[in-house]
């Protein structure tokens, strides 16, 4: 029974080695042929169906059907979120006509960055780590809930008078809307038409753009922000490794498991937020240290030394920002821990990282004091 | 100076059992075998040390009786250069500030 099924993934191998584009086919026939040689049984039916993970994985399969995944799964999400705006409000409530305008623009964030300076891969492909396709994913799913947790308020007639409720100025909605839009197509004319052009100026930009739109429509400039964030992150572009990932990931636990319970243990919102913000900073305070002692060493010390601040405060970011984003998709009240996190984690992660970075220098150059006689 | 590129604990693997014999000329099921990995984890790190020419790899020259060519690994300069840095920055070699203190001073007293 198994030498047939063996016989026929091996025919079967053969024929989706075609997948492949011909400087890979080698592979797959080399694989092949080493078949025969494998005992019967189970390890030879191992080694076939590794064959075919070869075949998906270096034809492009995999990353295509996950990617394709991801984005039907997005768009679904977000789909539902604006159904369910549509569905739930009465016509005449304009506040709920201000919630559908935030949903569509936190869902059009998602959809439009990826394609936004795409040639430069700002926000483009994901970079080939698992946690960054994770973060990725996970931090899409948190701003579609955070537009799930605006329609729900906004049905249960708001909570605490902060979101559902008072008075809309179209005016400011519209200014802000055409600010925020302004901050990401601005410096892409601008650089488009004098490429010769500093890029800190755009990026000077973009910063008081968001800064001004934050101001008039807080809700959307942080889901535009954020949504940005992530996708610039995790992007092949970013300087943020693997260990700063994986480290800042677990780091963020505690921040947010204290951002979903604290409001309702300690019943007082800005106490909640504080005593958050000082899990966040002591959480990325930690992911500093072990992201700053992951770095590997290198030839100069201000060198290591710069790497394992920068390290650190990457990790610390990560864990704040993570952890922030976690409570506000839990509930729209706790919105702002995106940016407190985000801030308390990178200064927690940047000042431990940094004191470890300083530590570990000085305890090299005893090393070095006391392996200069040896060498001598 | 070898240069420094990060590779996978799966990659040393197969990367330690390549310098142990650089002059041999390996196949998949050999390495395999002695590296404990699957087909499917094995042949993915070949093709990524073959694109960045770590590894050179070609069929075998002659037909032999019963079996069909082999397809035969083994590691190129660069590649044995690059990957017996990297598993002498593994733990356990020496700790790393150490060594990186006696390649300085090294540098310094020639």
């Amino acid at each position: 029974m198994t030498a047939r099924l063996a016989s026929a993934l091996t025919r079967t191998l053969a024929e989706a080695a075609r997948l492949l584009p011909a400087d890979k086919r080698p592979w797959a026939e080399a694989l092949q042929a080493e078949t025969d040689q494998i005992p019967a049984g189970g390890p030879r039916l191992v080694w076939l169906a590794g064959g075919f993970w070869l075949i998906a994985k270096e034809s492009g399969m995999a990353r295509r059907i996950g990617y394709w995944v991801g984005i039907a799964g997005m768009g679904a999400a977000a789909a539902w979120v604006v159904w369910l705006s549509w569905r739930a409000a009465g016509p005449a409530d304009p506040e709920s006509v201000t919630d559908r305008v935030r949903v569509l623009v936190g869902a059009g964030a998602l959809a439009a960055l990826p394609w936004v300076a795409r040639g430069r891969s700002l926000f483009g492909p994901v970079a080939d780590s698992g946690v960054a396709r994770l973060v990725r994913i996970g931090g899409c799913a948190a701003i579609c809930a955070m537009g799930l947790g605006v329609v729900r308020a906004d049905r249960h007639g708001g909570i605490n008078g902060i979101i559902g409720s008072g008075k809309v100025s179209w005016l400011r909605e519209a200014a802000g809307l055409a600010v925020l839009i302004g901050a990401f197509a601005v410096p892409l004319v601008l650089r488009a038409r004098r490429p010769q052009s500093e890029p800190g100026g755009y990026w000077m930009l973009v910063v008081a753009g968001v800064f001004a739109a934050f101001v008039l429509v807080p809700m959307q400039a942080f889901a535009v922000g954020v949504a940005a964030l992530i996708f610039a992150a995790t992007s092949r572009r970013s300087p943020v490794t693997a260990a700063s990932w994986t480290v800042g990931l677990i780091a963020s636990l505690p921040t947010a498991v204290a951002a979903c319970a604290l409001p309702f243990v300690l019943g007082n919102l800005f106490s909640a937020m504080f005593i958050v913000a000082l899990v966040a900073a002591v959480s990325g305070g930690c992911a500093g240290a072990v992201a700053a002692r992951l770095v590997p060493e290198a030839v100069s010390p201000d060198e290591l030394r710069a790497a394992r601040t920068r390290e650190g405060a990457q990790a610390g970011a990560i864990a704040g920002t993570i952890g922030g984003l976690a409570a506000a998709a839990f509930s729209p009240i706790l919105g702002e821990m995106m940016i407190l996190g985000m801030l308390a984690g990178l200064a927690g992660g940047a000042l431990v990282a940094s004191v470890t970075a300083h530590l570990r220098a000085r305890s090299t150059t005893a090393d070095l004091s006391a392996l200069q006689p040896e060498l001598r | 100076m070898a240069p420094r590129v990060k590779f996978s604990a799966q990659t040393l693997v197969v990367l330690r059992a390549l310098v142990a014999e650089p002059s041999r000329w390996r196949h998949g099921y050999d390495l395999a075998s002695e590296t404990g990995l699957k087909s499917g984890s094995l042949y993915p790190i070949l093709v990524r040390l073959a694109d960045r020419e770590l590894v050179d790899a070609r069929w075998e020259e002659e037909q032999p009786a019963g079996r069909p060519r082999r397809h035969l690994y083994r590691l190129t300069d660069h590649g044995m250069a690059a990957a017996s840095a990297a598993l002498a920055a593994q733990p356990g070699a020496a700790p790393a500030p150490a060594r990186a203190a006696v390649r300085r001073l090294a540098g310094e007293s020639s």
